[in-house]
């Protein structure tokens, strides 16, 4: 099972009526596994659809956190201490290699367009599409990077 | 007679940046949008210069924070003596290819 660290309790009810199912396949087709069988399928079903769920709720809190953070440091934050916060939470998929120098390049864009008399919905827009097309093509990175210690350590 | 890894047309254009000495990401860039007048998201430079960096075209090294970078510091890339040997390369092949049509025009 998916580990999950705080489920809410609508997650929790969903969860047990797909046990409720599979009770149902067990306790009162016993001796008719056929029908049994279409319990249990529904069962698996609703579980599959549950656990997805369950992910892609993490991986959005997850990027949303980041984006937050990004808009607060960029925006008024600029002691070195601070900014490790936000390269910290950055790590799950920015290459370590390239993290510093990405984030860096996003502050200095925003410094610039404010200085340029750019709107903060402007440069909120642009933190935004960066970090996507980031999120979107240097995930791979990691991905490969990875394979690549686990084959040299082999 | 052995064969030269060919840069593609966005790594030439990132190593003719590099020509004229070390730049940062940033600047890499801000350059490109202005030569080639098309737009460069930080996260598909970073990704070429990664590939770029495999095939040995450029070297990398972490420079001094700054303070409009929140105090980051800035990732420094130049153009190796093999990029320069790959980027002549490229310029040899695109100069046969269209110096042929425009002979033939």
């Amino acid at each position: 099972m998916v580990k999950k660290d705080s489920p809410n309790k609508q997650d929790w009810l969903y969860l047990l009526d797909t046990y409720v199912l599979y009770g149902i396949g067990y306790g009162y087709f016993r001796n008719r596994p056929k029908i049994g069988k279409i319990f249990f399928s529904i069962a698996e079903k609703e579980q599959r659809k549950f656990h997805r769920r369950l992910i892609e709720s993490e991986i959005k809190t997850e990027i949303k956190k980041v984006i937050k953070n990004t808009l607060i440091n960029a925006g008024t934050l600029r002691i070195r201490d601070k900014t490790e916060n936000l390269i910290s939470k950055t790590s799950f998929w920015i290459p370590r290699k390239y993290r510093e120098a990405i984030v860096g390049d996003i502050l200095e864009d925003c410094h610039e367009l404010r200085a340029l008399g750019k709107s903060e919905w402007r440069i909120r827009i642009h933190i935004i599409w960066q970090l996507i097309i980031g999120l979107i093509l240097l995930r791979p990175t990691v991905l490969v990077d990875a394979l690549k210690r686990m084959l040299s350590t082999k | 007679m052995a064969k030269e890894k060919l840069p593609s047309q966005r790594e030439a254009a990132i190593l003719s940046i590099l020509i004229n000495g070390e730049k940062y990401g940033r600047e890499i860039r801000n350059e490109y949008e202005e030569r080639i007048g098309r737009k460069m998201p930080l996260g598909s430079l970073y990704i070429t210069l990664n590939r770029m960096e495999g095939y040995g075209f450029v070297r990398s090294w972490m420079g001094e924070s700054v303070h409009e970078r929140g105090g980051n510091r800035r990732k420094y890339f130049e153009m190796t003596a093999h990029g320069s040997r790959a980027f002549d390369v490229y310029q040899l092949f695109v100069t046969s290819v269209f110096g042929g049509v425009l002979q033939d025009g």
